[in-house]
């Protein structure tokens, strides 16, 4: 291998077997595919679409990519990569925090996972070795007791990766969470994990082994290093303890999204939240902040640990995120902003993405109030809330039907319009009608609904890089394209989305190109962003997926908006068709001919 | 007519909102300017002086919709009207 930056190390463990082999990275892949997200994906592919998500045949893959762990600004993510069992579609979900950096310095590229352990299990990853240990003992353990027990076994500066009682379960909204809070949360790779007996990767990874370019490419390497971190220092959005996500964090959209009117609440019947302030990032930062922890390489420190200090919730934990305040917030009515900190503390400890289990709840107060369940769920009913999430995570009672997301919950209650879903998966935090091309970016998303394919608000709403208008729904197709491929890119380096406030594909691509001597200008960046972007869905058609189902729920092409968007639909189906001309599908559906001009097959 | 501020514009002492007056016939540059005059501290994270324009990625909205969509800094106000103002901001 002549490529600088990877470990060129990939570990297979078979859990089935009780076996783990090692292979280097294959130059042309990496070409191709960089790493991250975009090789996860073609592993998962390669492995057969067709597989069930909890079978023992399902791969579950811990994907780092090249910049992963070294010195390069937002450089700390890891991608989870395998086929989601909530959406039934291919599925990648990242964590921030420190585990994918250990992860690399202690040698690997990526863990790809198959089989089913005969009982709880979990992997030990140091200094290129994986080990099978027994889990008997930590089985049934939230994420906080696991992440304990298992620091004090193999040392406190142990990274740890692990589920909580809801991946044990196979709840479909289980994700994994790391020593820091930080989440793979969406897509059900918790419930993947459980299926396998998985319960935990513990990582010990010296930061001596940071990746590092190859002598001849170490002042390009400065130079890409340099002109990254000095965009994101001087970025009006990422400026250390001056950019709005940088002292608020992510919450920080709270105002600006309500204010537009394109705030989904109750359930999305209403795109304004009259306590929005009450729930925003200015509020938690007031009331309740007590600390701002980084990832990797971060300056931005955009995470914010809230205490609540005495009370019936009497909680620390991290990190109240927009997505969360909205979810188990506007979402269901709720604007308690305690009990809000202690319901995030739930989710991480039983291991639930926030984003589902708001939206779930949403539907069920909506179900409840149109008497299609006996259990009564009134709107912002904090007790009743935090109740729900624990019989979800431990699937009691209604829990068990809330285990399957909003959308399967909804199926069972007999009305799948009140999910606010998109193949299965909960949309995030904008409303469609109100920002058209997030509208777009959530039916046309290869992982169902979700922000983080293409995240069009930076220019609809924020201006970046270039402002679009968030009212007219020509021209959102092509832009929306540009976004889906550059963080496909980004995904695959593996990079936080943040870094694209501050930095384009030039930066990113010169980044690589210096680390790893690929030769890649920006516009192939974007190609293999494309590339990536173009397999997932090759990979959702071979399982059925076409274009009926690039959808929204009926109420925001149906019900109009309200607010600072009053009277607003979404222009979904015109949008359609200017998207899938540019992407070049047929009806949701990518040609041989472009998989072939992609050089897919 | 209330000038709403957020994040980062909420200056000690300021608070979230500020009244001021506009004449007849008033845009949201002169909004903005009755704004500078009540708190001079203000203009400098909104306005760039160099360039004669609001700082990069400063947003401002009127009745939820971003001014730059409708006649920018032109765009009409009147006394009864409220604007949002927004340092730069995003997330996800």
């Amino acid at each position: 291998m002549t490529l600088g930056g990877y470990a060129n190390r990939l570990a297979h463990v078979d859990l089935t077997a009780g076996s783990v082999s090692y292979t280097p990275i294959d130059e042309s892949l990496a070409r191709k595919y960089i790493g991250g997200r975009g090789m996860g994906v073609k592993f998962v592919f390669d492995n057969g679409p067709k597989v069930e998500p909890f079978s023992p045949e399902n791969l579950l893959c811990f994907m780092n990519g090249p910049v992963t762990g070294s010195p390069i600004s937002l450089s700390g993510r890891l991608a989870v990569v395998t086929k989601s069992p909530l959406t039934g579609t291919i599925t990648d979900s990242h964590m921030g925090g420190f585990s994918a950096a250990k992860l690399r310095w202690a040698g690997f590229d990526g863990l790809l996972i198959k089989g089913k352990a005969a009982a709880p299990t979990y992997l030990v990853c140091e200094n290129g070795e994986v080990n099978i240990h027994d889990a008997s003992g930590f089985w049934g353990l939230g994420v906080r007791a696991t992440v304990k027990a298992l620091q004090e076994k193999h040392g406190q500066e142990a990274a740890v990766m692990c589920i909580g009682p809801a991946g044990e379960r196979l709840v479909h909204l289980a994700g994994w969470l790391n020593e820091d809070d930080r989440a793979s949360g969406r897509g059900g790779t918790g419930a993947v994990g459980g299926s396998k007996n998985l319960k935990a990767i513990v990582v010990l990874g010296d930061r001596k082994n940071q990746p590092k370019p190859a002598a001849e490419r170490k002042a390009a390497f400065h130079e890409a290093h340099k002109a990254g971190q000095k965009a994101i220092l001087a970025g009006a959005l990422t400026a250390p303890k001056k950019g709005g996500l940088s002292v608020y964090g992510t919450n920080v959209l709270m105002n600006i999204i309500n204010e537009a009117g394109a705030l989904p609440a109750f359930n999305g019947r209403v795109t304004t939240y009259p306590q929005a302030e009450e729930i925003s990032g200015e509020a938690f930062r007031e009331h309740l902040l007590v600390s701002e922890p980084v990832c990797h390489a971060c300056p931005v420190a955009c995470k914010k640990e809230v205490e609540v200090k005495e009370g019936r919730w009497k909680v620390k934990t991290e990190s109240m995120e927009y997505e969360t305040s909205w979810a188990i917030g506007a979402m269901c009515g709720l604007h308690d902003r305690e009990a809000m900190a202690y319901m995030l503390d739930q989710c991480n400890d039983y291991g639930l993405d926030t984003i589902e289990i708001g939206v779930a709840l949403a539907m069920l107060m909506e179900a409840s109030e149109l008497k299609l369940t006996d259990e009564v769920v009134n709107w912002g009913d904090a007790e009743k809330m935090s109740e729900l999430i624990r019989k979800t995570a431990y699937r009691e009672g209604i829990g068990d039907t809330l285990a399957l997301g909003a959308y399967g919950a909804a199926v069972k209650l007999g009305n799948p319009d009140l999910a606010m879903s998109v193949k299965g998966q909960a949309i995030p935090a904008y409303d469609p009608r109100g920002i058209q091309g997030i509208g777009l970016g959530f039916a046309t998303s290869n992982r169902g609904g979700c922000h983080l394919r293409g995240y069009t608000v930076a220019s609809e709403i924020a201006g970046i890089p270039f402002a679009t208008d968030r009212t007219e729904w020509e021209g959102k197709g092509e832009l929306l394209k540009t976004f889906q491929d550059l963080l496909a890119f980004t995904d695959s380096m593996d990079v936080c989305k943040f870094a694209t406030f501050s930095e384009g594909a030039a930066e990113f691509a010169a980044q690589v190109e210096a680390l790893t001597g690929i030769a890649i200008t920006p516009d192939e960046a974007m190609r293999i962003g494309e590339r990536i972007y173009n397999l997932e869905r090759y990979y959702n058609n071979i399982n059925g997926f076409v274009g009926k189902d690039d959808s929204l729920p009926r109420r925001f092409l149906e019900l109009p908006a309200t607010g600072g968007s009053e009277g607003m639909l979404s222009h979904l189906p015109e949008m359609l068709v200017e998207y899938y001309a540019v992407r070049g599908w047929e009806d949701g559906v990518v040609p041989e001919a472009k998989l072939k001009e992609l050089e897919i097959v | 007519m209330v000038i709403k501020l957020f994040a980062t514009l909420r200056l000690p002492g300021i608070g979230p909102r500020v009244s001021v007056t506009v004449g007849e016939n008033a845009t949201v540059r002169d909004a903005l300017e009755a704004l500078f005059a009540a708190v001079p501290d203000l203009r400098e994270p909104i306005w760039n002086d160099g360039t004669g324009a609001l700082q990069p990625h400063v947003n401002i909205l009127l009745r939820g919709r971003l001014v730059r969509d409708l006649q920018g800094l032109d765009t009409p106000v009147r006394n009864g009207d409220e604007l949002a103002v927004f340092p730069p901001v995003a997330g996800g």
